[in-house]
């Protein structure tokens, strides 16, 4: 196991990713930060198999949906808005209506 | 190897499909979210009669003090035939008159302050009541002061080098302690 705090004892590991209608990208990223990603067992996979296999193991990766994406995006609207009530109904509120 | 290839594309499709599911989904929660803060506004308008401050009426801002409703004796709070309160104020650099205002408390107010120069602001602290203050307009709210306290009036729009000396209060007193018959007679303020 990789020592992530101390870069030097990182081990990089390549993935070639080609999708069939897109542009092929190159990604290289610490062995055990793949390994540790959500993913990291269908990438593992990928790469114990030949590089045909790791596309297939990206385009597994790809077809389960952006999951992280997700919930990023949800827990950062979901604070925003619950800012606004919070404000709506703890300061707005009790100061009064005006008209 | 075609094997391989078929189950990419098979891959590729379902990626495609959870995007869409996905996007979908997203678009559904921010329409959501939007229909939500859009009740909110109209139920906070129609419930409570919230609305912003209107600052549409005109008046010559050259001559308040020569006589009408602005003039220095109807300055501070007059309660009129039908009971209804109104606080007038007259913003100029660097002060409001009346300095001190005094109002009562659960009762609906209607506060209307004019510029005799500048644009200056109009708040009072720990309320909603804040709007801008421009020559030539009259800003007209509605508020109602829910219990009795002191509040601060500084003016929130840079006015000139004393603008940070330019200060009123709104001393809230309960309806029993407030001068009704008086105040239908003449304005009333802090010290008359």
């Amino acid at each position: 196991m990789q020592d992530l705090e101390d870069p030097e004892s990182l081990e990089f590991t390549s993935l070639l990713i080609k999708p069939q209608n897109g542009c092929a990208m190159h990604l290289e990223a610490p062995a055990a930060v793949l390994d540790a990603s959500p993913n990291g067992e269908a990438l593992a996979n990928a790469k114990a198999l030949g590089p045909a296999d790791e596309q297939l193991g990206v385009a597994q990766i790809v077809a389960r949906g952006p999951r992280g994406a997700i919930v990023l995006a949800a827990l950062s609207v979901g604070v925003v808005i619950a800012l606004w009530v919070a404000f709506y109904l703890f300061v707005f509120l009790p100061r009064g209506t005006i008209g | 190897m075609a094997e391989l290839t078929q189950a990419g594309a098979q891959l590729e499709a379902a990626a495609e499909r959870t995007a869409r599911r996905v996007e979908r989904a997203w678009g559904w929660a921010m329409g959501a979210i939007i229909a939500l803060l859009l009740a909110v506004m109209v139920f906070t308008t129609l419930h409570w009669g919230m609305q912003p401050p209107s600052s549409v009426e005109s008046i010559d801002s050259t001559r308040l003090q020569l006589g009408g409703e602005f003039s220095e004796a109807n300055l501070g709070t007059s309660v009129s035939s039908n009971g209804a309160v109104t606080v007038r104020v007259l913003a100029q650099q660097y002060a409001f008159v009346p300095k001190c205002i005094v109002v009562p408390a659960d009762t609906p107010i209607t506060l209307r302050a004019v510029s005799a120069d500048v644009v200056h602001g109009f708040i009072v602290q720990g309320t909603n009541v804040n709007t801008m203050v421009v020559p030539g307009y009259v800003a007209t709210l509605s508020t109602r002061f829910a219990q009795p306290g002191e509040h601060r009036m500084p003016c929130h729009e840079f006015c000139g080098v004393g603008h940070q000396g330019m200060w009123a209060h709104v001393r809230v007193v309960a309806r029993e302690q407030f001068p009704f018959e008086q105040a239908a007679k003449a304005a009333v303020n802090c010290e008359r």
